[in-house]
């Protein structure tokens, strides 16, 4: 969860599970490719711009990820 | 018969379109954000009446204040943006030019990779006796398929054009390619309208995207995330290939250009091959993604700036539209 408010600058803001992605400031194209980044390089997983494009929350982020890789 | 990379020109068309211009025509964009975040400050455009024949005529000349244009006995001009559907843009540039009329011409489709196409096509031409000095040109104008409401397109893409001279050579200086396509691709990186399989809309549809840029099938579109997640995918793979099959580790390359994407995508290919940052070029603030003409621009930058020198060993990659992809190492 940190890694990805890190990565995504978003550390200033509350990030919850229920967050949506499209409306945190700054969200963008290249909010998108860094997420497609931190997931290859810290999951090794692929995540396609199609299914980036039909998730809207932090939390289906993390499902699309798989959520046990968030065990706190 | 070898070949080497003789003389490297390039040109930038004078109008320049900067982040701040782009931030007047959209306040959501802002300028400082497109330098971090994109690596360009700005990008030299083509006015209306300039064409890519009209940037490969000005590198040509260039690169021909040190290099006889008489010994030229081979044109290949790399272009997605071609004067006419025909005749062939090279042979135009041939009469421009004032080259000899015993000579080959040819236009060659291909966008980032270009580069790495035309020196396998200038080597196998040279290696087969066919020719012994060929100009090999890159000239391109997104800009003239990009929608002027995808400001997102407007802040990546850059107009320009480089004239390499590859050369007869006792020693072998251009190495060895590894080269590959996957067309399942096309989608992500197309300009739908205008050839022959779909004619131009005159009444135009056109959409907007999430972050505001307007999209139609008449301009360029441009799937981000998906080409790069074939990039993250390929070009490892490709580094290792080549370097597999000319026995060396990425310790002896001397130098590593890739194709000048965009800043953030360059900056997490070279962590995944283990390239130090000295050793990894990555810049294109003053002409943004010139399209094929990234690889020649970094290496003429690179030779300029005594960043590589005679000797060294340079691995180049170029990827993107096609898809396409190719590796090459050269000798400098």
């Amino acid at each position: 969860m940190d890694d990805l408010k890190e990565t995504l600058e978003f550390e200033n803001l509350d990030l919850t599970e229920n967050t949506i992605l499209k409306e945190i400031e700054n969200y963008d194209s290249l909010s998108i490719l860094t997420i497609i980044a931190l997931v290859d390089e810290k999951f090794e997983k692929k995540l396609t711009a199609k299914q980036l494009a039909s998730i809207s929350t932090v939390r289906s982020l993390m499902e699309l990820i798989g959520l046990e890789y968030f065990t706190e | 018969m070898e070949s080497v990379i003789n003389a490297i020109e390039y040109y930038l068309p004078e109008k320049i379109l900067t982040n701040y211009d782009l931030e007047k025509e959209y306040p959501d964009w802002s300028a400082l954000r497109i330098e971090e975040k994109i690596g360009v400050k700005e990008r030299h455009v083509v006015t209306e009446n300039e064409t890519a024949l009209d940037l490969a005529y000005a590198a040509a000349s260039k690169v021909f204040k040190t290099i006889d244009k008489q010994l030229i006995d081979f044109i290949l001009l790399c272009t997605q943006s071609p004067d006419y559907f025909l005749p062939t843009s090279a042979c135009v540039l041939q009469d421009k030019l004032g080259l000899r009329t015993d000579i080959g011409a040819i236009d060659y489709n291909q966008g980032c990779s270009g580069f790495i196409y035309g020196l396998a096509l200038s080597k196998s031409l040279i290696n087969t006796g066919i020719a012994e000095h060929v100009l090999l040109i890159t000239a391109e104008t997104y800009s003239k398929h990009i929608s002027p409401n995808d400001h997102a397109s407007r802040s990546i893409f850059g107009d320009g054009a480089a004239a390499t001279i590859v050369s007869i050579n006792e020693a072998k200086k251009i190495i060895d390619f590894e080269l590959g396509t996957d067309g399942s691709g096309k989608d992500n990186l197309i300009v739908v309208n205008g050839g022959l399989r779909n004619k131009i809309e005159l009444t135009q549809k056109e959409w907007t995207d999430d972050a505001g840029n307007m999209h139609s099938n008449n301009h360029l579109f441009m799937n981000g995330p998906e080409i790069f997640n074939f990039t993250i995918e390929k070009i490892p793979e490709v580094v290792k290939k080549l370097l597999e099959k000319n026995s060396l580790t990425i310790d002896e390359i001397d130098y590593v250009i890739f194709h000048q994407a965009n800043k953030y995508m360059l900056e997490y290919l070279r962590k995944k091959i283990n390239v130090p940052k000295e050793k990894f070029y990555n810049n294109m603030l003053c002409v943004g993604n010139t399209v094929s003409s990234t690889i020649p621009i970094a290496i003429k930058n690179c030779l300029d700036n005594k960043i590589v020198k005679t000797g060294d060993k340079v691995l180049l990659v170029g990827f993107g539209v096609g898809y396409s992809w190719g590796g090459a190492i050269v000798e400098i």
